[in-house]
């Protein structure tokens, strides 16, 4: 009975209406629609200027004997993007990232007179530090870097040499 | 020959470390060197005995060229006593096999049993003891 009443509505209908009604238009989905979401979600400009940065130092690092091995170990580079990635906070200084001698990688962020240093040893170990005046800030907990960097950002002259305002 | 602190390298001699200009922190007109300077992804940090490469002249002449030409770039010197090196707990040693067989060649190392962070805190020391050269 149903299928007699759609069959008499569908009749008084112009063709190309017919035709549109029982062939729904499928949504297309692009192959690169997911990849670009991830992009996207990993779009902070100090992350993406870090990371980078990292990639940079494991092509174009060099063994110079007598100044060090500039090439940071796949460990090293490895948890030092793990620890920027862990980070949430959009809005941060640019960090700099610098090769050290015996294949590790430092991370500096500098916000007025407060400084979080980032250490990531050859085996993959991270030391991390927050400096005030260039010294160990002691009265601060080293264990997360969530937590220092809303120290750094709370500095007197945080708001100098941001990267974003978000 | 394992690490240790070679007690033959005299306590008034001084170290000549290559220093890269991304180590360099300026700040209007002053310049001093970061921690990354003296801190090694492996604890160990390529110097030079002044006393025997000629003095910061000699190695100006004679070393850092060589330097400077496998890194592609120029360097800076920064020099620091000895005693600064000893007094911080760290380990200074001759390791010519690092560089062309040269005995002038030392590292300075963290000890057995010295953690990451004491190493870091260390060498961060050190890094505003030095002195930067002109």
């Amino acid at each position: 009975m149903a299928l007699a009443t759609w069959d008499t509505t569908l009749a008084t209908l112009p063709p190309a209406i017919q035709t549109r009604e029982l062939s729904p238009i499928k949504q297309d989905t692009l192959a690169a629609e997911p990849y670009w979401a991830e992009m996207q979600s990993i779009d902070v400009p100090w992350k993406t200027a870090a990371l980078a940065r990292i990639s940079a130092l494991e092509i174009q690092g060099r063994d110079v004997p007598g100044l060090g091995d500039l090439r940071p170990t796949e460990e090293a580079a490895s948890q030092l993007r793990r620890c920027i990635n862990s980070v949430t906070l959009h809005s941060l200084p640019i960090p700099h990232v610098v090769p050290l001698s015996g294949r590790g990688i430092q991370l500096v962020w500098q916000s007025g007179a407060r400084a979080i240093e980032v250490t990531s040893f050859a085996d993959g170990e991270i030391v991390l530090e927050p400096l005030e005046n260039g010294e160990i800030n002691e009265e601060i907990s080293a264990d997360a870097p969530e937590l220092l960097l809303k120290w750094l950002v709370k500095a007197p002259r945080a708001h100098e040499g941001h990267a974003t305002a978000r | 020959m394992p690490p240790h602190d070679d007690l033959g390298i005299p306590n008034n001699g001084v170290l000549i470390r290559a220093v890269q200009a991304d180590w360099i922190l300026r700040d209007a007109t002053v310049e001093r060197i970061t921690s990354a300077t003296f801190v090694a992804g492996q604890m160990e940090t390529s110097c030079f005995l002044a006393d025997e490469v000629g003095g910061v002249n000699g190695f100006q002449q004679d070393i850092l060229p060589l330097l400077e030409q496998e890194l592609g770039k120029s360097l800076r010197i920064a020099t620091v006593p000895v005693s600064d090196v000893r007094a911080r707990g760290l380990w200074v040693y001759r390791k010519p096999e690092e560089f062309r067989g040269n005995p002038a060649h030392v590292v300075i190392a963290a000890p057995e049993g010295m953690s990451k962070s004491q190493y870091k805190k260390a060498a961060r020391s050190l890094a505003g003891d030095a002195q930067l050269q002109p």
